[in-house]
């Protein structure tokens, strides 16, 4: 099972491949639609399939919402730890 | 429905101007993004969102304009209005390759032109769909299927119709696939386009007339001088050929729109700005009203 850190670097890969951008150059305060990602609405969608399956690949049980995925201001730290919150849940 | 629908379209903007607008607008423009950027965080974070339209398809990249129009010519001025609030997101899907979401819309959009054959002032509800799916990387495996069914009340033409909408496009994820950001050897974007093709078709609820369109579109984005971490510039290009497959309603034959924009965002976020707008053709948005114009105003996008 992944870490914490583990996570974020595989939601920056997932991230990149969408928004077509290096993963090595993503930033943990990038946040997602705004420059330098500029992901759009349908690209969030993808992202959202995208993490779903990753999410699957640890707990089956768990979905990440399109909503989670678009709420403005969302960086990619932010968004690697809902993954991770997702994949342990703490209740 | 318009004594509902056009207060709600006032209340959104001016929610969003008005959150800190009094104390800072005036000597600290900076204050002011960021209190509007506080403020489109707390709307999108409840599900809203605000575009120039929500029609189902790569419209919704254009923020809501707000614009004065001034005519040297003919010495007259008019505002121009095209908003669109999405309200509330729904999932009923939510698998590994496919992912199906609904929200209800209102749109409102006038022009004041003080010419009888161009005015405006339509107000529209409805629900819109969309279905993305991705199978594998290549982009013709990666389609997205957005729809739409509003009810419109046009307050100039009298005319209240059904409207059914449909379109497939991509999102591809590699320089110039469909859907996808294409980029620069430095990873700055500088543009991302949509083609569609698809079918409307409106009903008049009153005359039980009827048109089906065959509709080819393709909706661009530029972004010329952008750097990794703003975004001041946009332009946009959008065009729509409407071919007739039936129609006793609107009786105007094959139909074209083209809509370029020209944007630019102070804040390099592109959530506030100032733009310049050129639209030609039959304005689908005001059951095709033929347009020729040019306007200057300002832009949102929550």
């Amino acid at each position: 099972m992944p870490t914490k850190s583990e996570v974020l670097e595989d939601v920056k890969k997932i991230i990149g491949k969408i928004a077509n951008f290096p993963a090595d150059q993503i930033h943990d305060d990038y946040t997602l639609t705004d420059p330098s990602l500029s992901m759009d609405s349908t690209q969030l969608s993808s992202l959202t399939i995208a993490l779903n399956k990753y999410i699957g690949q640890h707990n089956s049980d768990a979905k990440i919402t399109p909503a989670q995925v678009k709420k403005s201001g969302l960086t990619v730290k932010s968004l690697a730890g809902i993954v991770y919150e997702l994949i342990y849940p703490t209740t | 429905m318009k004594r509902i629908l056009i207060p709600l379209f006032w209340a959104f903007p001016m929610i969003a101007l008005s959150y800190g607008y009094t104390d800072t607008l005036k000597t600290d423009t900076a204050g002011f993004v960021k209190s509007l950027n506080k403020a489109t965080t707390w709307l999108t974070g409840k599900g809203f969102a605000l575009r120039k339209t929500l029609d189902g398809s790569k419209d919704e990249q254009k923020p809501a304009t707000i614009m004065l129009n001034n005519d040297y010519e003919n010495n007259f001025r008019y505002f121009t209005i095209d908003l669109g609030v999405k309200i509330l997101e729904k999932t009923p899907v939510n698998q590994d390759h496919i992912l199906w979401t609904l929200f209800p819309k209102v749109e409102w959009h006038k022009d004041g032109i003080p010419k009888d054959d161009k005015k405006k002032n339509n107000v529209t509800a409805g629900l819109n769909s969309e279905l993305v799916m991705t199978f594998a990387d290549p982009w013709i495996t990666r389609p997205v299927i957005t729809s739409s069914y509003d009810y419109k009340d046009d307050l100039i033409k009298k005319i209240k119709t059904t409207q059914l909408k449909g379109f497939i496009t991509f999102t591809g994820t590699k320089n110039f696939a469909p859907g996808a950001s294409t980029r620069t050897k430095g990873h700055v974007l500088i543009f991302r386009y949509y083609p569609y093709l698809g079918f409307e078709r409106y009903q008049d609820v009153q005359n039980n007339t009827s048109a089906s369109l065959f509709v080819k579109r393709i909706f661009a984005e530029f972004y010329p001088v952008s750097t990794l971490t703003h975004q001041h510039l946009q332009l946009t290009v959008d065009y729509a050929e409407r071919t007739v497959m039936s129609d006793d309603l609107f009786k105007q034959g094959d139909m074209h729109w083209l809509s370029l924009g020209l944007n630019i965002y102070p804040d390099g976020k592109g959530k506030i700005g100032i733009g310049l707008d050129y639209s030609k053709g039959e304005d689908p948005s005001s059951n095709f009203v033929k347009t020729d114009r040019l306007a200057l105003g300002l832009k949102l996008k929550l």
